[in-house]
């Protein structure tokens, strides 16, 4: 009768290449990205339990030591601002917000859009075809407009402001997992399934949506940038964030306006994010690289 | 009296070439030597990896930037390969000329046909833009282009494949070159146009004194064309010899396995003689002779690369000509594992009407069969839709045990007709009974009822069918979900019929039928990415086996594999039929394939049965002039037959399924054609009307 | 060709339709919104706005009239400036921010076809990395950081060049902007003229054409050119809209007295009717441009003509 492999399914570097063990691979390989991947751990663990630590508190002014120049021998690091509030700690403070409207808003796009281009790629027909029109109509007004449009209109809530940018972004996801979903359904191996009489529910689920997760994780880290990039934009204008908050957006607002006499109040935060956002840009070409190599 | 040797036009000495790849280099062409005289026609055969297409590649300097070529290659005595572009580009499309494989994008979709022909001459020759114009369209004429003036004002892609094809040919004639390398020109088309080809490149180069090297895997083709043939196998040189002598008494090992692993279209039909393993990965080429790990007659010597021996007839190979035969590669072969020899009775799964004695009666009964697709009609959103009728009409019976063996070329629906009798594509029939079981869908409001998803039977129902019924597809590696290892592969079938499996009945399961098509049952947790192409047809068909169906409907399972593969799988596919009595439908294109695996065979064109009958009657005495003319362009490896071979090639292109012509759909290009056949679509029938033995049954007024 | 066009055409009129109608409602029927009694507005303002508006009509009503005004080119009255409609204020800002957008972008065409020709044809060459490094160094810094660090650099320190304001199309007040706006276009147009046109000299069509004879300059002018270019043609649309959301951060750090400006101040101070009317009149640009867009890439491929 019907003889079981006699040694247990092999581990090792003989070990059965699985394509999750390949990409893990590939990224590991990518000096770049393991880079990027561990900076933004690194900043995420400083915003979020630096200002813990520190002395001053983010809005607490020091009269003693206004506009004050980076310097390691007093206790402001880098430097104050012109109320005398710690530039340092601020950056903190403004980097959880800036990472947290990110992450959120990130999620409920992603989120959002998956379930949508999902949705209309594997129905297709009529469904999909009304869904796109949606996402068509809605990308015929640029972003920044909507955003602005729904901030004026329902204020400028932290939550409101997650809403806004959630508004506009899930539409590049919703797109791309549609086309994915369309150029899944055509493929042999989900052919072979039906002919099998695998149910749609069982194909869906072992079939399609395991070939989807590596877009969406590439897009997701695709998408935190953009959407930080957006509440910094919109915080720069003075649409964002609001008193008593601060993001990196309004940091660089503030640090724009006194850049004659202290330069510094502009260069940490925008280095502070404009590393981040490089670090995602390298973060998602590593994962891209990984997990849709063209040498396939 | 020795008659001497015609000066070499290009002289290739030690060509070498290799790739310089992240994973180290990889040698694709080793020490290849030959020469060839103006006007000679020379054939390189071999399979993928071979090293075939970038040895000519590399002469002509067309290789990607990772790649060098070492070597010399003199042409009228200037070495190729140290030529500075400048004078390169003297040569290229001037003296030599090259045409490639896939006529689809070798052709600047963005610029017209015109401009594309006439720059050639306009760099090359200095003409004036009027005098390459009037050129370009001679030459158009003399490639057959129905009408010259509005192919020059045209775009690439409003063309056929054929007929594209026919437009680079005449494009590299532009210069009367000496020489026109033929990168696999019609490897990407139909038989019966790659058949017009061949005709005219015969021609051409008769009338022009062109030399013609011939690139090609098709051992059939080369008998035709070429004076002398090259064979290459891992980027050497095994075997070249005048083509007759080559073919009449092949002295490599390989060689002869490959002339006797290609199905014929004559003969016996026994089981192919395979060729084990897979072609070689050119990163990890053993030392010594590439062939060695899969010859039938390798021995220790073989770790040293043999040298090219002989005069006329060069061989590469340690052992004697003599040992080199069919007898010698039986003997030398281990005996085979003996067959079970008891017949496995396949599952009687019950359908809702019960089994009775399924033996006499058809498993399958198809009458009226149609599938059509909507398109949009014109250009405006209110433009009423057109049916592309894909399949227009079929009907047949497949009974218990035997192949029934489904040809026709690109376009004639068999791959829909396929899809429609496991109902993944919508289709309508007058009937369509698996197992006695009527599953076509109820028909709607009349004659126009649209092309929808089935309104009856159930779903259900379908599930009772499919277990009865599986499928292996085209492309092997594509058909496998790349996410789930073979274990998981081959249970699903499992899991969605047999869901009271548990999960170690089903790895039972699995194993016990994993060896039985070759594979390891240690290989169970890999992925398909990492099997080759026919390990993965093999996962494939035991796929389709695991639920012991009784019919298995095979989509053209061979045609994405090389020539040793595809006996491998031929043989395979009939041991499984015998040992589990299955009935297959088995489509494919390649007609020798067909003869050698049918009992029955039905042929197609353009959605409709033209022909069916017994395979001897078809194959011996086809009656309708289509399946003549596909008989007569398959090319045989013999090159006494092929020289001698009327041209018979058919005229014309392919109408186009959404405007068939009126009446019977083959009279635009039937020879014999009449006013009858324009009025009405003539139905299948007996000549004499009688169920003759030995007969066909033929769709066509005069045959 | 003629079908394809008007089959566009046809496609906006529902999109702008239902633009207009959801942002209508989104600002005057919101909580919070203009009409519910609880801004003051003043005496003038009210009186232009009952003119314009009709407010004594349903909202559905008031909706239509507004579309008729629309068809007029009459954008409306705004919320908070009493002598000037929206029409005027637009008058004042559009041709400020069409010289410097319009500019910007034919700039960044130009140079980064250039300079992406340049890198592809040249890949891994001191052109190609600097290409590269320039597109990430484009994508990366937002403009709102690039445009500081430039004014901090060429006005605080060179002291070259203003660090704002307008002057009536006075030369030195524009080469910053458009500098800016240059800057950011040009790292995404080259990187992707560059990540085409390697990929079409890859094409098979162009193998045909070295193994014709023809020179390299001949092949990269008639035979790669047009195929590079299409998706750049195609990546022209988003980047225009993005050059929209860039002007809004230029005008603001350059002070410039654009539409940009005027979306800002318009939100900030909750001038719903400027931002509708402005909302209405940028989105009909972007259409319109898309449409454009989508034209031209009818032309250049011969494959497209349904």
């Amino acid at each position: 009768m019907a003889t079981r492999p006699t040694q247990p399914l092999s581990t090792g570097p003989s070990a059965p290449r699985s394509p999750w063990r390949d990409a893990r691979e590939r990224f590991a390989r990518n000096r770049a990205a393991t880079v990027s991947a561990l900076l933004l751990i690194l900043i995420t663990l400083v915003c979020i339990v630096g200002p813990w630590l520190l002395p001053h508190a983010f809005d607490s002014t020091d009269w003693n030591s206004m506009a004050l120049a980076p310097g390691l021998a007093n206790s402001h690091w880098w430097g104050t601002d012109e109320s005398g509030r710690d530039l340092l700690v601020r950056c903190l403070m403004g980097g959880r917000i800036s990472l947290m409207v990110g992450i959120l808003a990130t999620l409920s796009s992603v989120a959002l859009g998956t379930v949508w281009g999902a949705t209309a790629g594997f129905l297709g027909g009529f469904a999909d075809q009304w869904m796109m029109r949606v996402v068509d109509v809605l990308y015929a007004v640029p972003y920044l407009l909507i955003a602005i449009l729904l901030v004026t209109v329902l204020g400028r809530d932290f939550y409101l402001v997650v809403l806004a940018i959630t508004a506009f972004s899930w539409m590049d996801m919703a797109r791309l997992v549609r086309g994915q979903a369309l150029s899944l359904k055509r493929m042999d191996y989900v052919e072979a399934a039906r002919a099998i009489g695998v149910s749609q529910a069982r194909i869906i689920a072992t079939h399609i949506v395991p070939n989807l997760l590596g877009l969406v994780v590439i897009y997701t880290t695709v998408t935190v940038p953009a959407v930080i990039l957006t509440e910094s934009v919109l915080s720069f204008l003075g649409l964002g964030i609001q008193e008593p908050m601060t993001s990196w957006g309004v940091l660089i607002q503030e640090g724009a306006q006194t850049m004659e006499v202290a330069p510094w109040l502009l260069l940490f935060p925008a280095a502070m994010l404009s590393t981040t956002l490089y670090c995602f840009n390298f973060l998602g070409d590593g994962l891209r690289d990984a997990l849709d190599p063209k040498d396939r | 009296m020795v008659d001497p040797k015609p000066p070499a036009m290009l002289e290739v000495k030690h060509l070498g070439v290799h790739f310089e790849t992240p994973d180290g280099r990889l040698d694709a062409v080793r020490d290849l030597s030959f020469s060839l005289a103006k006007g000679q026609t020379f054939g390189i055969v071999g399979e993928s990896g071979s090293g075939k297409s970038q040895s000519m590649l590399a002469i002509l300097g067309l290789l990607a930037a990772s790649g060098h070529a070492t070597g010399q290659a003199h042409f009228e005595g200037r070495d190729l390969l140290r030529l500075a572009p400048h004078d390169l580009n003297r040569i290229r499309g001037n003296r030599i000329a090259m045409i490639f494989q896939d006529p689809m994008t070798s052709l600047n979709p963005y610029l017209t046909i015109e401009r594309q022909m006439t720059e050639v001459l306009e760099v090359q020759k200095n003409a004036t833009p009027r005098a390459a114009r009037a050129r370009a369209q001679k030459m158009l004429e003399a490639v057959q282009i129905a009408d010259p003036v509005r192919c020059l004002k045209g775009y690439p892609h409003e063309f056929s494949g054929g007929m594209r094809q026919r437009i680079m040919i005449a494009m590299a004639l532009l210069c009367e070159p000496d020489l026109l390398i033929a990168d696999e020109p019609t490897t990407a088309l139909d038989v019966t146009v790659q058949a017009q080809i061949v005709g005219l490149l015969r021609r051409l180069q008769r009338d022009f004194g062109t030399g013609i090297l011939m690139i090609t895997h098709d051992l059939g083709l080369v008998a035709g064309l070429c004076d002398d043939v090259m064979v290459m196998y891992g980027g050497r040189i095994m075997e070249q010899a005048r083509a007759q002598t080559l073919f009449d008494g092949p002295s490599h090992p390989y060689t002869l396995a490959l002339l006797n692993a290609a199905p014929r279209l004559h003969g016996e039909q026994d089981a192919l003689i395979a060729i084990p393993g897979a072609p070689p990965n050119l990163a990890h080429m053993p030392p010594g002779c590439p062939f060695a790990p899969r010859c039938p007659l390798a021995d220790a010597r073989c770790n040293l690369a043999p040298e090219l021996t002989g005069e006329s007839h060069l061989r590469a190979c340690h052992r004697p000509a003599v040992e080199v035969s069919i007898q010698g590669i039986q003997a030398a072969q281990p005996t085979p594992p003996t067959q079970p020899t008891q017949r496995i009775q396949p599952q009687l799964n019950g359908t809702s009407a019960g089994i009775t004695a399924l033996e006499n009666t058809a498993l399958l009964r198809v009458r009226d069969l149609q599938v059509g697709f909507p398109v949009r009609g014109g250009d405006w959103p209110w433009s009423p839709g057109v049916t592309l009728r894909a399949v227009r009409g079929v009907s047949f019976d497949l009974q218990a045990g035997e192949t029934l063996g489904v040809v026709g070329e690109s376009g004639c629906g068999k791959s829909t007709l396929a899809r429609a009798l496991l109902n993944l594509v919508p289709f309508r029939a007058e009937s369509l009974r698996w197992f006695d079981q009527e599953m076509a869908p109820m028909s709607g409001v009349g004659a126009n009822a649209g092309f929808t998803a089935s309104a009856s039977p159930s779903t259900a129902a379908w599930l009772q069918v499919r277990r009865q019924v599986q499928m292996v597809f085209q492309d092997p590696l594509a058909s496998l979900d790349p996410r789930m290892n073979i274990l998981q592969i081959l249970s699903e079938p499992l899991r969605t019929h047999e869901p009271s499996l548990t999960a170690s009945d089903r790895l039972d399961r699995v194993c016990a039928l994993i060896e039985r098509v070759g594979l390891d049952r240690h290989q169970l947790d890999r992925y398909p990415h990492e099997f080759s192409g026919g390990q993965c047809q093999r996962i494939g068909i035991a796929r389709a086996l695991i639920l012991r169906p009784r019919v298995i409907i095979c989509d053209e399972p061979v045609s994405a594999l090389d020539v040793s593969i595809q006996a491998q799988i031929i043989n395979l596919l009939r041991d499984l039929q015998q040992e589990f009595g299955l009935a297959l439908i088995f489509i494919a294109h390649d007609l020798t394939v067909i003869r050698h695996v049918s009992q029955r065979v039905l042929v197609m064109y353009l959605g409709q049965v033209v022909e069916i009958g017994a395979r001897a009657a078809l194959f011996d005495n086809p009656r309708h002039p289509y399946s003549q003319a596909l008989l007569a362009s398959v090319p045989v490896p013999d090159p006494r037959i092929e020289r001698h071979r009327a041209s018979t090639a058919l005229v014309g292109e392919l109408p186009s399924p959404l405007d068939p012509p009126s009446g019977c759909a083959f009279r635009t290009r039937c020879p014999i054609a009449q006013d009858r056949c324009a009025q009405s679509n003539p139905v299948l029938a007996f000549k004499g009307g009688s169920e003759g033995s030995g007969q066909t049954q033929a769709a066509c007024w005069l045959a | 060709m003629l079908a394809y066009t008007l089959r566009r055409l046809l496609a906006i009129v529902p999109t702008l339709l239902v633009v207009i109608g959801v942002v209508y409602l989104l600002l005057f029927s919101a909580p919070g919104g203009p009409f519910d009694g609880e801004k003051a507005v003043s005496a003038a303002v009210l009186a232009n706005l009952q003119a314009k508006y009709r407010l004594d009509l349903p909202v559905w009503q008031q909706y239509l009239n507004y579309l008729g005004n629309l068809l007029h080119g009459d954008l409306g009255a705004s919320f908070r400036y009493a002598d000037w409609s929206v029409n005027d204020l637009v008058a004042d800002a559009l041709p400020i921010s069409l010289t410097i957008g319009g500019t910007a972008i034919a700039l960044s065409l130009i140079l980064g076809v250039i300079l992406g020709s340049l890198a592809a044809l040249r890949q891994n060459s001191w052109i190609d990395v600097s290409v590269m490094l320039l597109g990430n160094l484009g994508s990366v810094f937002p403009s709102f950081v690039i445009g500081p660090v430039l004014v901090l650099i060429f006005s605080l320190w060179l002291r070259w060049l203003p660090s704002g304001g307008w002057n009536d199309f006075e030369l030195r007040f524009m080469l910053l902007p458009i500098a800016l706006l240059t800057f950011i276009n040009v790292a995404t147009i080259g990187r992707v003229m560059r990540g085409s046109l390697v990929e079409v000299l890859h094409s098979n069509f162009i193998r045909t054409a070295r193994a014709k004879g023809l020179s390299l300059r001949l092949i990269v002018l008639r035979h790669a050119l047009k195929p590079a270019l299409l998706p750049v043609v195609s990546v022209v649309g988003p980047l225009t809209i993005s050059s929209i959301t860039a002007a809004l951060v230029t005008e603001t750090v350059f002070s410039l007295p654009g539409i940009g400006r005027l979306v800002v101040n318009g939100a900030a101070n909750r001038d719903y009717t400027l931002i509708l009317g402005l909302v209405v009149l940028i989105t009909l640009v972007v259409v319109s441009l898309n449409l454009i867009v989508d034209l031209l890439y009818a032309v250049l491929d011969p494959r497209i003509r349904y």
